[in-house]
């Protein structure tokens, strides 16, 4: 998990979405409902076991259902539906308040947003976030010059933030 | 967050106003809670993209989810009702297949009929006329036969003349039979030489064998016309 490793991350999906799809399901939500809490509950953990270094006294899976659990009633609050819980295993009350706060939900949604974007446009705005000056852009990029690279960035930029007003999510969380 | 404000959050940000524009920008964001929020967005926007190991994690689920779709969402080949030109060149295959193996089959089957038919019945012959010679013991003795010496071919209609010499007081009995292993004429008491059978026999192959109770002396063979 501390090196993204794809097949871990394929092993996790194999072993714990059908659980976390049938608590969700069962719990007012959908199967889009799931696969999205899915993976945000598995950014969160890594992020929890690369930054805060993560030790574990429980079963991996009770630490996963855990924060899955838990962002889930975040989710139903955040979009005020009412709801009774029905849970399907045993599960740790995390005190964890980072975990899927408005904060880290915008952040998820920046990210998700820009892999949307082109290649291109995401490697323009990669190197804006590097430091690289719109000169060094435009040469590598292969533009006329500065102040094309500097449009494009531009372009590249409002693409991003009209996919992102547009996000379902941010639109509950700018309500 | 609003596109409205982003040719000026640009501008700032790619460091391209004078400084009193400048000034002017920092000034609005303290003033305009509105304006200062979404630069607060816009600058997180940048934040996001900054945290590439978490961009990697992402694409790679994104990957994983994209691939899953792709395989949730694969035409499953027997039952989509597009592949039918498939399935017919598949069930075509299939039936002319199982035609050739029906053939081969039967031939090889006919062929092993055709075979078994024609052992059964030389072990029939064989058997019934061999289970019939076997039921006396083979002995090799001084006999000798005069008549018929060197003939094998007969008129079933003539009458058979046998004779012989033997180095045995044992009294013989004639018997001839035919190639299914059934007696057609026994002299019934002991034969004496010259022997004469008068009755009508049936044509084809016979064997002759003079036999005491126990034992065979001499088996031969002739064809009556």
């Amino acid at each position: 998990m501390r090196r993204n490793d794809k097949d871990v991350l394929k092993y996790i999906y194999k072993q714990y979405l059908p659980m976390v799809r049938y608590f969700i399901i069962r719990n007012q939500g959908s199967e889009e409902d799931a696969e999205d809490i899915f993976q945000e509950a598995i950014v969160a953990v890594c992020q929890r076991v690369k930054k805060k270094n993560l030790a574990l006294d429980c079963a991996f899976k009770t630490y996963f259902y855990s924060v899955v659990r838990h962002m889930w009633l975040q989710y139903l609050d955040r979009n005020k539906i009412h709801y009774e819980f029905s849970d399907m295993d045993e599960f740790l009350m995390l005190e964890d308040k980072e975990l899927y706060d408005d904060f880290q939900t915008k952040k998820a949604i920046f990210q998700r947003r820009f892999l949307d974007l082109t290649d291109l446009c995401r490697k323009v705005l990669l190197m804006v976030v590097e430091g690289t000056s719109y000169e060094e852009i435009a040469l590598t990029l292969g533009y006329k010059g500065k102040q094309y690279a500097i449009k494009r960035k531009y372009e590249c930029m409002k693409s991003l933030i009209n996919r992102v007003i547009n996000d379902p999510e941010y639109k509950r969380l700018s309500q | 967050m609003k596109t409205q404000y982003l040719k000026q959050f640009e501008k700032y940000y790619n460091g391209e106003m004078d400084p009193e524009e400048k000034a002017s920008f920092e000034n609005s964001i303290l003033q305009d809670p509105e304006l200062n929020s979404s630069f607060q967005e816009y600058l997180s926007i940048y934040d996001a993209i900054r945290d590439q190991d978490t961009l990697d994690l992402r694409t790679k689920l994104k990957e994983i989810r994209e691939e899953r779709a792709r395989n949730k969402n694969r035409p499953d080949f027997f039952s989509h009702g597009y592949n039918w030109l498939w399935m017919a060149a598949l069930l075509t295959i299939i039936i002319s297949f199982t035609v050739i193996i029906s053939l081969l089959i039967t031939k090889i089957e006919w062929n092993d009929q055709v075979a078994s038919e024609l052992n059964s019945v030389e072990v029939l012959e064989y058997s019934a006329l061999n289970r019939e010679l076997m039921k006396f013991e083979q002995r090799n003795m001084d006999f000798k036969l005069e008549s018929p010496k060197d003939s094998f071919s007969f008129n079933s209609k003539d009458d058979l003349l046998f004779k012989w010499t033997v180095d045995s007081v044992n009294p013989l009995i004639l018997e001839l039979i035919d190639w299914e292993g059934r007696i057609v004429f026994s002299s019934g008491k002991p034969a004496i030489s010259p022997y004469l059978i008068k009755k009508k026999l049936p044509g084809g192959i016979l064997v002759y064998r003079f036999r005491t109770d126990t034992e065979a002396y001499y088996i031969g063979f002739l064809f009556l016309k």
